[in-house]
């Protein structure tokens, strides 16, 4: 009976405590910090609406983007039933460009996602323990050496052209500067007095790898993330330009643009115009969001 | 009362410059065999100027620093080389206060969090409901609101990041604390407030004190007992009104005159303005500046003289021995 | 005679959320030879208003709003920036609490020293050279041409202050302003830099404005003392006359703070040893109150005290205090 007592005086007390528990709005503050800066919000919403339009392509395109009608090539911007005209091959630009961002997106997004991981937990452990780190970053140094554009013509004379090759030379080659800036913005923290009271309170290496210098490594390597999506994009972009990457008829935006150089002086010159100011506006708008999201998710800033 | 933490030999080696073929690594000895012991409900100082090595011993007595010699015992087990595991018990019985609040917490947690996931971490609660509630107490005991809780550490001012500070240290409910210059970053008004609070918690929970610092008189008011360090040698240890009226090494006199009180003296420095370098390394820490310093003092350094069971010092020639009855200073 | 005549000096500093009143209408004055300590704590205004006699308030949000300075016959209130390079350095110079920071890491201490001696008087290498070794010796430093040839940071704290003090001095400025310039620094070099600041005092006749929170330096070292609070001054006069018999609270307070220059013994009514505090923190300087500002962690104050500010009430022997309550006549 007295033991029943002292077990609902506890459940009374526990769920007092829940219903007076004191919230945290750390989220709600980083949204307003966010959403005060007016260019990253502008970002987000063009890198949403790439998204979504990649992602819906098929529902939004007005047309299917390989199908060409050879009597209507080179006709320009606002020629009715094709708003962005048509290209050298009388394909709708529209529509190329709709279903070209799915695979200039995912050339990006993809890589630079999986490479965001690795170099996190390769960046830790490097920055951390430092015997371990230098072995870890003079192998990486080698992969900085390689010139990228060559790193891509190696690959792909193994394994041929097309998306895998496009991805696999990004991660390879963005892996060595995302690790790096993991490796010094810990190696800052890691001699911080916070780590040594968090050593005191008996935290394990592993418990302030993870727990105590990762929130603080964050930032610095999101933000370094997103302004790599923009780099990426046009990176990938270039591959597809020299021919290493997606293959005709398929196009992503670097494609097009090299499709529209040829006619570049037959008097369209929006061909290849159109596609290159997509990659610009997008990877601008990635580098908008980047700046949001340093503000965002400092904590000074929240709480002003 | 019984020894609470006992330090034998404790000493502290910092390698310098890098070794090659030929050279071999020069060291910085930043501890050198230093003896010391706290009873349990003391409070016990540490004096010394920069360079004296009193917050690497406050460090090493935590193991946040590896000692290079020497053993730490605390209640009559040596806790020199536990591992981490071994360790978590005596992370729990002594905790360390830092002097600068803003940097030893986590910028991006709320100051709630950290203090909730060691206690979950060392066992002092059982779970984070039970944690949660605790703190909110503490908050409340150290003079802080409960709904502090979810704030981040840069939206405090110094005395309340103290204050979470010292919070942190008790959640653990600890035995002994280790206070590094805990006032030395603070405004003088709020100083007060923080040392007041440090000796209603030393009563209330019948903690044991290490207080490292550097003003003479807040340690005389603060500490029980007091131990004089010089670069890195304990060169005096007494209690804390003696200390004032009768000290014997030079560094302990040369401190004392430092000290500047309300009435006026004339401000001179009774030390050598040029330090003596002696090549042998091997006397004195203080033969480089002491004017009392005899070819003895440079070759070789004293051995702790105990005068009685609370007072040692060590020195060759020391000062009061001129004129035992006559104190140095008024005492205040 | 007076060197400095300070009269209602306000400076203010425009933020994102308000006004910050940062120096409220400060007078005082300083003689020549004279040394004179502004005592306060952080947020008190005492450092602006040392930055603010050298046209040295941060732009473009501070600004000097109301008051004078007379100094030498003009205002410096009114000088422009041209007018305050011919004054810093040679007729009023400055040091700061961190002379680590205050000079150069990337040029050697006697570069340094000889970029002011010659842009100042005119010197030749050579005789330069000679005068920045004399200036040393002033300050007591006979390790000439090591210390010379030394960069910044290879100097002890003490040295550098030294250095720093012999850089403000190489002109024989005719008012030095200290802010904090010994707190920094182990108590034994602390000693050493005061006993050499009243050494110059004695042998140059430069005035001294010694910015404080430490009423031990202030005993040892300063003729007249001006307490601050949240921008005001809330007691002025003789260091004698302040320390022994303190009017207002808060003095006295700052002044049983610190166990050195406790007036009371430190016990609590249980006997145990506590240092009587000042609770609570310093006001918001965006949102000062009405009355006195002092008021949330007074221990006498009254409900007069919310009303207005006290204006200010002239004891003897020059003692100005602003208070409703002041403390009772010291036996």
């Amino acid at each position: 009976m007295e033991r029943d007592i002292i077990v609902v005086s506890r459940e009374l007390s526990i769920s007092k405590h829940r219903v007076n528990r004191i919230k945290s709005n750390t989220f709600r503050q980083s949204i307003r910090v966010f959403s005060k800066d007016r260019l990253a919000v502008i970002g987000a919403v063009i890198v949403l609406v790439s998204i979504l339009s990649a992602v819906f392509a098929p529902f939004i395109a007005p047309y299917a983007p390989n199908i060409g009608d050879g009597s209507k090539r080179l006709l320009p911007i606002g020629t009715p039933g094709h708003i962005l005209g048509l290209d050298e091959q009388g394909r709708d630009i529209l529509s190329r460009l709709i279903y070209g961002g799915r695979l200039s997106l995912l050339s990006a997004i993809i890589p630079i996602t999986f490479m965001f991981a690795i170099s996190l937990a390769l960046g830790l452990i490097a920055g951390y323990f430092t015997r371990l780190g230098e072995v870890i970053m003079r192998i990486l140094d080698v992969l900085f050496a390689f010139p990228t554009a060559l790193l891509a013509i190696a690959i792909s004379a193994i394994i041929g052209s097309g998306l895998t090759t496009i991805m696999l030379s990004i991660s390879i080659v963005m892996l060595p500067y995302m690790t790096r800036v993991v490796y010094t913005s810990t190696m800052n923290e890691k001699n911080k007095e916070y780590v040594e009271a968090a050593k005191a309170l008996g935290a394990t290496k592993f418990e302030i790898l993870f727990k105590e210098i990762l929130p603080n490594v964050l930032t610095d390597i999101i933000v370094y993330t997103t302004t790599l999506m923009g780099t990426t994009i046009v990176f990938a972009s270039g591959l597809s330009f020299i021919g290493l990457g997606i293959q005709p008829p398929d196009a992503d935006w670097g494609r097009m643009v090299t499709g529209g150089i040829s006619v570049l002086t037959q008097g369209a010159p929006h061909i290849a115009t159109i596609p290159g100011l997509v990659i610009l506006i997008v990877a601008t708008a990635f580098n908008w969001v980047g700046d949001g999201l340093q503000s965002a998710l400092d904590p000074y800033k929240r709480t002003q | 009362m019984s020894n609470l933490i006992e330090i034998k030999g404790l000493t502290k080696e910092f390698p310098t410059g890098n070794s090659t073929m030929f050279k071999k690594r020069t060291v910085f000895r930043a501890v050198q065999s230093v003896n010391l012991t706290i009873k349990k409900g003391e409070i016990v100082g540490l004096i010394g100027e920069s360079g004296s090595g009193k917050s690497t011993i406050g460090r090493m007595v935590l193991r946040l620093i590896e000692p290079s010699g020497g053993n730490i015992i605390y209640e009559g087990k040596d806790i020199t080389n536990l591992n981490h595991k071994e360790m978590m018990e005596y992370y729990q019985k002594m905790q360390i206060i830092f002097q600068d609040s803003a940097s030893s917490f986590n910028p991006r947690k709320t100051i709630g969090d950290q203090i909730v996931t060691p206690m979950l971490r060392l066992g002092v609660a059982k779970n984070r409901q039970e944690a949660e509630m605790e703190v909110y107490h503490l908050l409340e005991r150290v003079g802080l609101k409960r709904e502090h809780f979810v704030r981040y550490p840069h939206e405090f001012s110094g005395g309340q990041r103290q204050r979470i500070g010292i919070a942190r240290a008790l959640a653990l409910k600890p035995e002994f604390l280790v206070l590094d210059e805990p006032t030395s970053a603070l405004d003088v008004s709020i100083q007060a407030q923080i040392l007041n609070l440090l000796l209603d918690l030393q009563e209330e929970f019948n903690l044991t004190y290490l207080f490292i610092g550097h003003n003479l008189s807040i340690i005389k008011f603060f500490c029980d007992r007091v131990a004089v360090l010089y670069q890195g040698r304990l060169v005096e240890a007494a209690d804390s009104d003696r200390l004032y009226t009768n000290p014997y090494h030079p560094v302990s006199r040369m401190l004392l005159n430092s000290v500047l009180t309300l009435d006026k003296k004339p401000l001179a420095d009774e030390f050598n303005e040029n330090t003596v370098k002696d090549k042998r390394n091997t006397g004195c820490v203080f033969s480089g500046k002491c004017l009392y310093a005899t070819e003895l003092c440079f070759q070789s350094h004293p051995e702790m003289v105990e005068l009685s069971e609370s007072h040692q010092y060590a020195c060759y020639h020391p000062q009061n021995v001129i004129d035992p009855e006559e104190p140095l200073v008024k005492m205040s | 005679m007076t060197l400095l005549d300070i009269s209602n000096l306000q400076v203010h500093f425009t933020s994102p959320n308000g006004t910050v009143q940062a120096v409220n209408g400060v007078d005082f004055s300083i003689n020549h030879g004279e040394i004179m300590a502004l005592v306060g704590e952080s947020g008190s205004g005492k450092s602006i208003t040392g930055l603010s006699i050298l046209g040295l308030v941060p732009k473009p949000n501070g600004k000097i709003v109301n008051g004078s300075m007379m100094f030498n016959g003009s205002n410096l209130v009114d000088k422009t920036e041209k007018e305050f390079r011919e004054i810093r350095g040679k007729e009023i110079a400055m040091i700061f609490q961190n002379p680590l920071t205050a000079m150069d890491p990337s040029f050697t201490v006697g570069n340094q020293m000889l970029e002011i001696i010659k842009y100042r008087q005119g010197l030749s290498k050579k005789n330069g050279l000679l005068e920045a070794k004399k200036l040393l010796d002033l300050v007591g430093i006979h390790d000439h041409d090591r210390v010379i040839n030394s960069y910044p940071h290879a100097l002890s704290g003490g040295m550098r202050q030294r250095v720093m003090i012999a850089m403000a001095l190489s002109c024989k400025p005719k008012l030095l302003i200290a802010d904090e310039p010994t707190t920094a620094l182990d108590a034994t070099i602390q000693m050493q830099i005061l006993s050499l600041l009243k050494r110059i005092n004695l042998e140059l006749g430069t005035s001294i404005l010694f910015i404080t929170h430490d009423f031990g330096v202030v005993a040892n070292l300063c003729d007249k003392v001006a307490v601050m609070y949240a921008g005001r001054i809330l007691e002025y006069g003789e260091t004698q006359e302040i320390l022994t018999k303190p009017k207002h609270p808060y003095t006295k307070g700052l002044m049983n703070a610190m166990p050195e220059t406790s007036i009371e013994q430190p016990r609590d009514g249980n006997g145990k040893k506590r240092l009587e505090q000042i609770d609570g923190s310093p006001p918001d300087l965006l949102n000062l109150p009405d009355g006195c500002s002092f008021f949330d962690r007074c221990n006498r104050a009254t409900d007069k005290c919310c009303t207005a500010f006290p204006d200010i009430t002239t004891k003897t022997n020059g003692h100005l205090v602003r208070c409703f309550n002041e403390e009772e006549v010291y036996v």
